[in-house]
């Protein structure tokens, strides 16, 4: 799809909301604005406090913005009233953190909630489609059990069958996978995923955690004190990461991947030339770059050796995104050397230590 | 004698009967009411929040014997009489429903705002949020309210005897202590501690089968 096809379904002007304090009102938002294209996954993403809360519950009013503009299509939510607020509020579903699911509704009659409240009257079709869509998420066979007898997983299934079931074209995904282990997040994700394919869905996510942005979101902002400080598509943000804390973000992805027994033996403050020492580099690649030899390509040109200490590549959307970490012997003319060949490579370089020999 | 206790029985169950209902149909909606225009309610209003809740609390703190008396012209118009069964009813009911009233908005709190606010984003109107989600979901809590407020209100029946009420309160007092008369005393007290004994069991078993 090119650019000019894509269509906007959520466009946010200026918004602004402050809460009092006792004293100073502290801004929770200050003038965002972002336009969403339909069928991408977007996320937010920022430190608590940062705002993203309040920023996603203004998209469906459960926060009133005090300054600014929501605009769901043609409708401006944020003055809506509340009759329309209601009918757009069937076609932008949330999911939650703690998943909100009524204790004492089966795992269908909770699917069933929204169809009920949005009028419908024939039992039979209600459940029918609720069953639809206990089937899209893989739990039409729980569906007489209740959440108490579920997993943090399956419960944030039904909750998805639910903000869906009233035909949602948007989900507003707040902290969703906060609560669930590394492997059922990643089930979550791949959910939303295969929603966004089949469903033509929007999804805006909000979190604090890197790693979920970058396994899901076509685009990226990055939000720090009620403001949004970098905003890109996801492989722009971890390949070129502008600000600190997103830089802060995307490292803290990174350098999970430096071994122990490196980190252990590394010293941040350089060697004096004379004691012979390794300068540990890390090699950030981006984009189509990943899929040139530039390795080799160094290799071939330098006579130096260069030591591969630990790797890792990812694929984001379609564009690959990895890091290399490298020992190379520290001496300035081969540093120089080094740094030249690579960036004029686009890779991305950053010392990370030294270890003495 | 039998025929006593057995009218001293229908007595006592009509005046609780009566005064659950008052409970229930007047009651919860005034809990809801205080619930809903509570401070972060969805139809807050502090002034109606305030006043109902000041009229619940001088009720609430009058001693049940005094409310009686208090009564006692608002019995006369309701009923056209303060004595008898049905007189006793009236205050017995308006006890019940400050009781239930209380009860209620605590059973509603402890519904997880999360929940209202989920209800919300799929664009429930406050009374369907109240009816599908925070009456169904404070179900258990209610039960055990409603448990607890009929055993009282068997207890403020006795009292009612007072007032010519009957039941099996006033059958204990004119015979047993008045005539001296320990046997139905006995009698009365064992029935009363079987009544309590049946809806205790059958609030429990309720609440068991309720909760999830």
């Amino acid at each position: 799809m090119t650019p000019s096809e894509k269509k906007i379904i959520i466009r946010i002007k200026n918004l602004g909301k402050k809460f009092q304090l006792k004293d100073t009102p502290l801004f929770a938002i200050e003038n965002i604005s972002l336009d969403i294209e339909e069928n991408t996954i977007v996320g937010f993403i920022g430190r608590s406090g940062a705002g993203k809360s309040t920023l996603l519950r203004c998209v469906n009013r459960l926060e009133t913005p005090d300054t600014g503009e929501v605009w769901y299509h043609n409708l401006q939510i944020n003055t809506a009233s509340e009759k329309d607020l209601r009918k757009v509020r069937h076609e932008i579903g949330m999911i939650f953190q703690h998943f909100n699911l009524l204790a004492r509704r089966t795992v269908l009659e909770n699917v069933c909630l929204p169809l009920e409240i949005a009028g419908k009257k024939n039992k039979k079709g209600i459940r029918a489609k609720a069953m639809e869509c206990l089937q899209l998420v893989g739990l039409q066979d729980h569906i007489h059990a209740y959440p108490a007898e579920l997993s943090g997983g399956q419960k944030q299934r039904v909750a998805i069958a639910r903000a869906l079931a009233g035909e949602a074209k948007v989900l507003l995904c707040d902290e969703a996978t906060s609560a669930l282990d590394p492997e059922t997040t990643q089930e979550i994700l791949q959910l939303l995923l295969s929603l966004k394919q089949k469903l033509r869905l929007t999804v805006i996510l909000i979190t604090h955690e890197v790693a979920i942005v970058k396994e899901v979101c076509d685009f990226v902002y990055v939000l720090d004190k009620g403001k949004i400080i970098e905003a890109a598509p996801t492989e722009i943000i971890f390949s070129k990461p502008q600000h600190e804390i997103t830089r802060t973000f995307v490292d803290s992805l990174i350098s999970k991947n430096v071994p122990d027994f490196i980190r252990q033996n590394m010293q941040t403050v350089r060697p004096s030339p004379s004691t012979p020492s390794d300068v540990i580099i890390q090699l950030i690649f981006s984009g189509h770059i990943a899929e040139e030899p530039i390795i080799s390509q160094f290799l071939h040109q330098s006579s130096h050796n260069i030591n591969i200490l630990a790797g890792h590549l990812d694929h984001i959307g379609k564009s690959s995104f990895g890091a290399l970490i490298v020992s190379l012997p520290n001496t300035s003319a081969i540093l120089q050397e080094a740094q030249t060949f690579l960036e004029s490579k686009g890779v991305q370089i950053k010392i990370l230590g030294y270890i003495p020999k | 004698m039998i025929n006593l206790f057995i009218q001293s029985i229908q007595e006592t169950l009509l005046m609780v009967f009566i005064s659950t209902l008052a409970g229930i149909f007047l009651g919860i909606p005034l809990s809801v009411l205080l619930y809903t225009t509570d401070r972060y309610g969805f139809f807050h209003n502090p002034f109606l929040n305030k006043t109902v809740g000041f009229i619940v609390n001088v009720i609430r703190s009058t001693p049940y014997i005094i409310l009686i008396i208090a009564l006692v012209p608002v019995t006369r118009f309701i009923v056209g009489s303060a004595i008898g069964t049905l007189a006793a009813s009236v205050s017995l009911s308006v006890a019940s429903i400050m009781l239930v009233c209380r009860m209620g908005e605590e059973a509603f709190r402890t519904v997880p705002t999360g929940l209202i606010e989920a209800a919300q984003s799929m664009g429930a109107t406050p009374l369907q949020i109240i009816s599908k989600v925070i009456i169904p979901e404070s179900l258990p809590n209610l039960i055990a309210g409603f448990t607890l407020i009929v055993i009282n209100l068997i207890g403020f029946s006795a009292m009612a005897g007072a007032v010519g009420g009957g039941g099996l309160g006033d059958l204990a007092i004119r015979y047993g202590y008045q005539h001296y008369n320990y046997e139905v005393l006995s009698y009365a007290i064992v029935i009363l501690i079987l009544l309590v004994q049946i809806i205790q069991t059958t609030g429990d078993y309720l609440i068991k089968k309720l909760r999830k």
